[in-house]
């Protein structure tokens, strides 16, 4: 307050600035805002550096993972990976012999076991997460609880899984002889729902994608990828990796409606799902995903096989489930109902888990803030919320021991 | 666009301002480039201009009503006052008036409540012969209508306005005065942008965690994170604008009164209140507090009652207070509370000082641990009164049953105790700090030290701005 009465004060006579300050003064201001910047990158690189693996361990997809335009991406049978990022630490992805995430081995199906095959495309691998604390990992034991069945779960969820590159290998998920294919999309899948080449945003073979996009959607994928540091390698190097360390903390402590106010200041592109009535943009990644659906749902009619699907929270959306009221012009529900009539058309049961987020408080909390996937706990009440009607849902051949 | 707010656009708008006020030194022009800026504010705030006709029809009315008073209608000034009240009154919608009176479209208000003071101001200084010189319409409107008071104050007087905006030479405006106003706005951006944002994030998170906890969550810990944060949030954005407000005018060539002075080393209610809102509770005293007393005790004759008048003034002083801040029956309730807080202060000391005598009263109110002690109190109170400040009825009774009454007297119980504790070793800290020293004056307030502290403030600041300025991410993929 001294200071400043003082210098609101000043009278007619005013202290000269010296003459060095005038040099002095802006050193010691970059050299403080260098210092700062440095300090901050340093501890967060500190902090957040995976820890020393091993020679024969991988970090990162490259190794455990293939790409085909045939199939789009697939796990290497019998690799482990690891993933290192700024929301979670280190998580282990194990590939069976079939090249599916989980700890048991795959092979023809012995009697009286049901499988169960999911499909999709992060959320359904348990991206982000060990798999004891996958959802599908819980849904297991869940099941076998509930119906006193002997249940198996193949896991074919893939990063990058979007719909179109699920729907081109579907006759391999076929060949497993489910019991019953249980798919999770997301709005990330409907967002994506013709991808099936895992490039970054900055590859020339993902131009094609992009130029379909308006200017300020390409920009927003762009930012986005940046913000997720998925830039080429180099500039990875130099891009400080503090932002996404206080973007983590950021979103961590905003609440639902604080949070969706960030989220929302996305474009259609982006944000578009939450939107009450979906822009044309969505209306025409809504119609790509019934043409595969048709075709995949033909196909399990004619095999004999029940097809379940339901629509997974994302963080923005689990975020405005909770809060009650959306804010004008928003509905959580109207993705989940286009694809709701959209399965059901095509003779797919479709489970409804998004209620069961609504009284859940805060539950973006339950999703990791910057990557957007659910962290355990969200897993876990994902698969709460799935086992439940799953063994009552329509046409399925489950034994409830009620 | 937030220009209504410590934003980046307002802060850059007044720095445009003021360097096109400093490109001539007349008074004309820098009258000029006020008046505009000011209009140009006002547009960017509001763009339909008939929504601002009812704010225009207000100070049309203020200045008729001056000239009125300057050509000699002063024994009307009473009834001026009051009809100016009634129509802020009016105009501001308070609900104890019939529903049915009100205008029934959308107008502009803010920066209302600061204007109103400022009308009221000059119409009383003029009616009384205070004010010796004619106000013209020009300069009437610069005074009232100044985007760097408009949209929080602080509330200047206009002789000072005058002073500085008026003089054929403007007070000087060096390179270090620059330099201090500049790190004044540094300083200022970072209080409403970064701590006033964290507290605020604090204070809604505990609300959440006690309306609705997470499963397993424990409430005791937000009831207090609640209790303690608000009056922290309230100084970290209201004193922010205000370091801004002061250095933007200062940049102009116009001192602005300071609006704060260390509120939380007050050592009583009393003494908080002239330490928070300075401008706001100079302005009661001036107008309310003394008239109010000089009335009372011409009417009393007990010499024995007299000091009590004091205490009666001091709670229509300081509900009036509470009542300006807003329009519904919690700012009524608030109003109770603030001037209940101060008149009870008030007994406390009145009453104390005649049971232990003048001198025991005077040494224990210089005990560090009374001392103590009464600021935690001013502390838990202020915090306290002001749940009727940032909620409503029913919000209330939901946090006031989440816990229960007997926790919750435990919660203030601890907020005391809190506040006493970190609030003395701040004032024992603070004259250590700057007990290091050169021969200039402290090194902490040093310039130097201020180029550091403010270059530290406006990186976290403006990095800050930058994230929360951009959406929230969505799932976006590593590449191989």
């Amino acid at each position: 307050m001294n200071l400043d009465h003082a210098s609101n004060q000043a009278g007619p006579k005013e202290e000269r600035l010296a003459r060095r300050d005038w040099i002095l003064l802006p050193l010691l201001s970059l050299a403080t805002i260098l210092l700062l910047l440095g300090v901050v990158e340093f501890f967060v690189w500190q902090g957040f550096s995976p820890p020393h693996l091993g020679p024969d361990a991988h970090l990162g997809w490259g190794s455990c993972t293939t790409f085909s335009p045939h199939t789009g991406v697939r796990g290497v049978p019998n690799t482990t990976c690891w993933e290192n990022s700024y929301d979670d630490r280190l998580v282990e992805y194990k590939f069976n012999n079939c090249g599916y995430r989980g700890d048991t081995s795959c092979g023809p199906k012995q009697p009286g076991v049901y499988r169960i095959v999911l499909i999709g495309s992060s959320y359904s691998l348990g991206d982000m997460v060990a798999w004891k604390n996958t959802f599908a990992a819980h849904l297991l034991q869940e099941l076998t609880r509930l119906t006193g069945r002997k249940v198996e779960i193949y896991d074919e969820g893939m990063i990058w899984g979007a719909p179109h590159s699920t729907y081109l290998r579907f006759d391999h998920v076929l060949h497993e002889s489910p019991g019953l294919i249980l798919w999770v999309l997301t709005p990330w899948d409907i967002q994506y729902v013709t991808l099936v080449a895992p490039v970054s945003i900055f590859d020339q073979t993902n131009k094609a994608q992009l130029d379909q996009l308006s200017p300020a959607a390409r920009l927003g994928r762009v930012l986005g990828a940046v913000a997720h540091n998925n830039v080429p390698p180099a500039a990875s190097k130099i891009i400080p990796n503090a932002r996404i360390v206080l973007r983590h903390f950021i979103y961590e402590s905003e609440g639902a409606q604080q949070y969706v106010q960030s989220y929302l200041m996305n474009g259609d592109d982006q944000a578009g799902y939450l939107k009450a009535d979906l822009s044309p943009a969505w209306q025409k990644r809504l119609r790509e995903f019934a043409a595969d659906m048709e075709t995949m749902q033909q196909k399990v009619h004619a095999a004999g096989i029940p097809m379940v699907a339901t629509l997974a929270p994302d963080r923005p959306l689990a975020a405005m489930l909770s809060m009650g009221d959306p804010p004008p012009g928003r509905n959580p529900f109207a993705l989940d109902n286009e694809l709701r009539s959209i399965v059901t058309t095509d003779g797919a049961v479709y489970l409804d888990v998004l209620p069961g987020f609504r009284p859940i408080p805060e539950s973006q909390r339950y999703f990791f803030p910057v990557d957007g996937h659910p962290d355990a706990q969200g897993q876990a009440i994902l698969s709460r919320l799935l086992a439940k009607p799953l063994p009552a849902a329509p046409c399925l051949s489950f034994a409830l021991p009620i | 666009m937030a220009m209504e707010t410590a934003s980046l656009q307002f802060i850059l708008f007044g720095i445009a301002a003021a360097i096109l006020s400093n490109l001539s030194h007349s008074r004309a022009w820098r009258s000029i480039v006020l008046f505009i800026a000011s209009l140009v504010f006002i547009g960017l705030i509001d763009h339909n201009p008939l929504t601002l006709l009812p704010m225009a029809g207000f100070l049309l009315i203020g200045y008729v009503c001056l000239r009125l008073l300057q050509s000699g209608w002063a024994r009307f000034l009473a009834w001026i006052v009051v009809a100016i009240i009634f129509l802020y009154i009016w105009l501001k919608k308070y609900t104890f008036l019939p529903e049915a009176s009100f205008l029934h479209f959308p107008y502009f208000t803010l920066g209302l409540s600061y204007i109103f003071f400022r009308v009221l101001h000059v119409l009383i200084e003029t009616g009384e012969g205070g004010e010796k010189q004619s106000i013209g319409l020009g300069a009437y409107l610069l005074y009232t209508f100044n985007f760097t008071t408009f949209v929080s104050g602080p509330i200047q007087r206009y002789d000072e306005f005058a002073r500085d905006q008026f003089p054929a030479e403007p007070i000087p405006l060096g390179p270090r005065i620059v330099g201090l106003q500049l790190e004044r706005i540094v300083r200022g951006f970072f209080k409403v942008n970064v701590l006033a944002m964290i507290f605020n994030i604090v204070r809604v998170d505990a609300l959440e965690q006690l309306l609705r906890p997470l499963p397993g969550s424990p409430r005791l810990l937000p009831a207090f994170e609640l209790a303690v944060v608000y009056p922290l949030f309230l100084y970290a954005n209201f004193s922010g604008y205000i370091d801004i407000v002061i250095a933007l005018a200062r940049l102009m060539r116009v001192r602005l009164p300071e609006n704060f002075n260390r509120p939380f080393s007050a050592a009583c209610f009393i003494d908080f209140w002239s330490r928070w809102h300075i401008t706001l509770s100079e302005w009661l005293k001036t107008y309310v507090y003394n008239p109010f007393l000089l009335a009372v005790m011409r009417r009393v004759d007990s010499i024995a009652i007299q000091p009590f008048l004091g205490v009666l003034s001091f709670f229509v002083t300081f509900f009036l207070v509470g009542l300006w801040h807003g329009r519904t029956s919690e700012f009524i309730f608030f109003g109770v509370l603030q001037g209940g807080g101060v008149a009870i202060n008030k007994l406390w000391q009145v009453s104390l000082q005649g049971a232990l005598g003048r001198k025991p009263y005077k040494a224990l109110a210089r005990n560090p641990f009374y001392v103590a002690f009464a600021r935690g109190l001013t502390y838990a109170w202020f915090s306290f009164t002001l749940f009727w400040f940032w909620s409503n009825w029913k919000q209330i009774d939901s946090v006031a049953s989440a816990i229960g009454a007997l926790r919750w007297a435990g919660i203030w119980c601890a907020v005391w105790l809190s506040a006493t504790a970190v609030l003395a070793f701040w004032e024992w800290l603070r004259p250590l700090l700057l007990s290091i020293k050169t021969a200039e004056g402290p090194i902490l307030t040093s310039r130097y030290a201020l180029v550091v502290y403010s270059s530290a403030m406006g990186l976290v600041a403006f990095v800050l701005t930058i994230l929360l300025n951009q959406p929230a991410p969505g799932i976006v993929y590593k590449a191989f």
